[in-house]
């Protein structure tokens, strides 16, 4: 039985159905079968069970939004399915789903190796894409033939799991074309598996120091994300040191732990001419730790690799220090010294608060430092004074340009509304950009004028606001007076403001209401614009 | 500023930051040299542009200033497909109806915003994730559209399939 492949493309339902009743009757009153024998009558059946699953195809293509997404999008969806046996339940759903899924051979790409005949199919369906393998739910019990293990490993460019003997049997002969692998310790698991040589590997993850059982001349990407539960022999950081020499077309090297004790006697520097990122990742407690030293001293990077450091934080750093003392900027630090800060960007959310400050040293590198916390409900009014606090006694306030509020507050309540900043704010000498974005409009309230703009660096000035929610909450107008008032003050006082930027509710209502105010914004500011707030 | 006209020749002007979300619209700029960028109807115009582009528009000033995807992360793109993580705030921003979804998904494809296309995607696959065929149709408004001979194919699979 064979069926467009576009439903609904071909007939409308009304000419459908007058076509099956007209070969319905054709056929019942044809005098060749003036005997109704059986035939004739499965012959009607299957026009009746061809036309109604035409007739579902055309339902589905005018009910479902998803039935008329294009295949491309299909699959993509499919690709995102979170394991296998979702992406099977996918393919009978409908007949769109079956006939794109099955004609996607990269979804059927990722193998668990649970199930040795799903497998089979799996390899069947994905054609001749190279194949990725996760062991996370591998099942101990369950052993792969020679022959089955052979037809994945020649295609296998991808492997993740556990320390296991699975990952032995696959890696035994190391598969030619395996370039990325991703492997993790087991807890209480010991994993020793004798030296690897894997020449096509390009990308290794790990969780342990066992790196250096590879042979990994070409590799590019190294991830090594040690956690508490490593093990840590004694010669770790030599280790770690001997493995980064004997890969010398490294690109990114990214290292994140949250344990210290490492020791190192190696006294060479390592060279990494290729390096072009080097992230380092620890939580703030853990920073000035012995192995955060030997990276800083050992690695000698090229002028052009970009440095980036990632403290975490619970909050208390903030509030109570002094974790400042840790900002890299140490002269023994031979890479990060005479460095510059070019430019920060303090984002200050309902959420999370990250700080995002860049350097560039004197060799040109261009050096990130940022601060994250962990909760996502850190940012009281009091850590955020508390930043502002911090940015001021570190030096750092004098190099941020851009400073933005996002969604914040998400409450209003003491100390969160823009005056009760004023003062601090006023210290950003270099600030050139004052962004508020979504931010309540109660931010405002009792303002004199939005904080920050009466320092005579800030040239720009970006108010994207949401409609009031509370009759308490200043109107779009009211807004834009505290605005006018700021910008005449400004060119009274000849730092005029160079633009403005208001995003507001009812925006042409307000400007038919508002000439006057508008007249004199425009008068006093080179760019002024005011926008229908898309949010 | 860069100043964006819909099909349905709504303007938005924001930000060259703002804007570069859009792999078609940097391209469009860059190649042009200019600062106005028209993206055409979207599927013939079947779909309204100006309600999607919106809520495109509130990712994109969210995630501004974040590293654009390159092709370096193609090793990484594997492993992050098979994950449903989505961020809180993408979540939130992604809670909406249906009909608004998929339209998001489509205007992501055609704007080529590869990372709010994936948002898009892992939250229909986080909707799909654990349900029966029978359950993602009734999810979906879709009717069993097999043949038999479809039907008989996937009797079979059972075979294989159920296993865990």
């Amino acid at each position: 039985m064979v069926l467009g492949e576009h439903p609904g493309s071909d007939l409308t339902i009304t000419e459908l159905c007058l076509a099956l009743k007209t070969k319905l009757i054709h056929t019942m009153n044809s005098p060749r079968n003036s005997l109704r024998t059986s035939s004739v009558l499965k012959s009607a059946e299957e026009s009746l069970v061809i036309s109604i699953i035409m007739l579902r195809r055309m339902i589905n293509y005018c009910d479902s939004a998803v039935y008329r997404l294009p295949p491309e999008i299909l699959a993509a969806i499919a690709s995102h399915l979170p394991d296998n046996k979702s992406l099977i339940f996918a393919t009978r759903v409908c007949h769109l789903w079956r006939s794109t899924f099955l004609s996607s051979p990269r979804l059927w790409s990722h193998l668990t190796l649970e199930n040795d005949q799903r497998t089979l199919v799996f390899l069947e369906r994905s054609g001749t894409t190279p194949l990725s393998i996760d062991l996370t739910a591998w099942n101990r019990r369950s052993n792969m033939t020679p022959g089955l293990l052979k037809r994945i490993t020649d295609r296998l460019i991808t492997l993740r799991g556990a320390h296991s003997p699975l990952m032995d049997q696959i890696l035994a002969k190391p598969p030619p074309f395996l370039r990325t692998l991703n492997t993790f310790q087991s807890p209480g698991q010991s994993w020793n598996p004798p030296m690897r040589s894997l020449p096509s590997l390009r990308s290794l993850a790990i969780t342990d120091l066992g790196c250096y059982l590879f042979r990994v001349p070409h590799l590019t990407v190294f991830r090594l994300e040690l956690t508490r539960n490593s093990r840590l022999p004694e010669r770790l950081g030599d280790n770690l040191i001997d493995f980064l020499r004997s890969c010398p077309l490294l690109e990114v090297f990214f290292i994140s732990y949250d344990s210290s004790g490492m020791n190192i006697v190696s006294t060479e520097a390592v060279h990494l001419p290729c390096l072009r990122s080097f992230t380092h990742e620890s939580p703030a407690d853990v920073a000035p730790t012995s192995l955060f030293s030997i990276l800083l001293t050992k690695l000698s990077l090229p002028p052009t690799c970009d440095v980036t450091f990632t403290i975490e934080t619970s909050g208390r750093p903030f509030l109570q220090g002094p974790w400042d003392r840790r900002f890299p900027t140490s002269p023994e630090r031979s890479y990060l010294s005479d460095i510059k800060i070019v430019k920060t960007t303090a984002n200050i959310q309902a959420g999370p608060i990250t700080l995002k400050t860049e350097f560039i040293s004197s060799k040109n590198r261009r050096i990130s430092f940022n601060v994250r916390s962990r909760f996502s409900g850190f940012c009281s009014p009091l850590a955020v004074k508390k930043l502002l606090d911090f940015l001021e006694s570190s030096g750092v306030i004098h190099s941020v340009e851009t400073l933005q509020f996002e969604r914040y507050p998400r409450r209003t309540s003491e100390g969160s509304r823009a005056s009760d900043l004023t003062e601090q704010l006023q210290k950003f000498r270099k600030l050139k950009r004052f962004v508020f974005l979504q931010c309540s409009p109660a931010l405002f309230l009792g303002s004199p004028s939005p904080p920050g703009v009466w320092c005579p660096s800030v040239e720009t000035l970006e108010i994207h606001l949401p409609s009031p929610r509370l009759k308490s909450e200043p109107t779009g107008q009211d807004i834009l007076e505290q605005v006018r008032e700021v910008a005449v003050s400004r060119q009274e006082h000849g730092t005029p403001l160079k633009a403005v930027t208001l995003s507001l509710r009812d925006a042409k209502r307000l400007l038919r209401r508002s000439r006057e105010q508008m007249e004199d914004l425009n008068s006093c500011v080179e760019s002024v614009q005011v926008l229908e707030s898309s949010f | 500023m860069v100043l964006l006209v819909t099909s349905d020749n709504k303007n938005f002007v924001v930000d060259r930051e703002v804007a570069d979300r859009s792999v078609f619209v940097k391209n469009t700029l860059e190649a042009r040299g200019l600062s106005i960028a028209t993206p055409p109807m979207l599927n013939g115009g079947c779909f309204e542009l100006t309600s999607p582009f919106l809520q495109v528009l509130e990712y994109c000033q969210h995630h501004r200033g974040e590293p654009l995807p390159t092709t370096d992360d193609a090793n990484a793109d594997e492993n992050r497909k098979r994950t449903t993580d989505i961020g809180e705030w993408d979540r939130k921003f992604i809670t909406v109806d249906h009909e608004m979804l998929f339209e998001i998904i489509l205007a992501a494809n055609y704007l080529d915003i590869k990372p709010l296309l994936d948002v898009g995607c892992k939250t229909i696959g986080n909707m799909v994730k654990g349900k029966s065929p029978e359950e993602v149709r009734k999810l979906f408004d879709i009717v069993n559209d097999f043949t038999p001979e479809e039907e008989a194919q996937i009797k079979k699979e059972n075979e294989w399939a159920e296993d865990p």
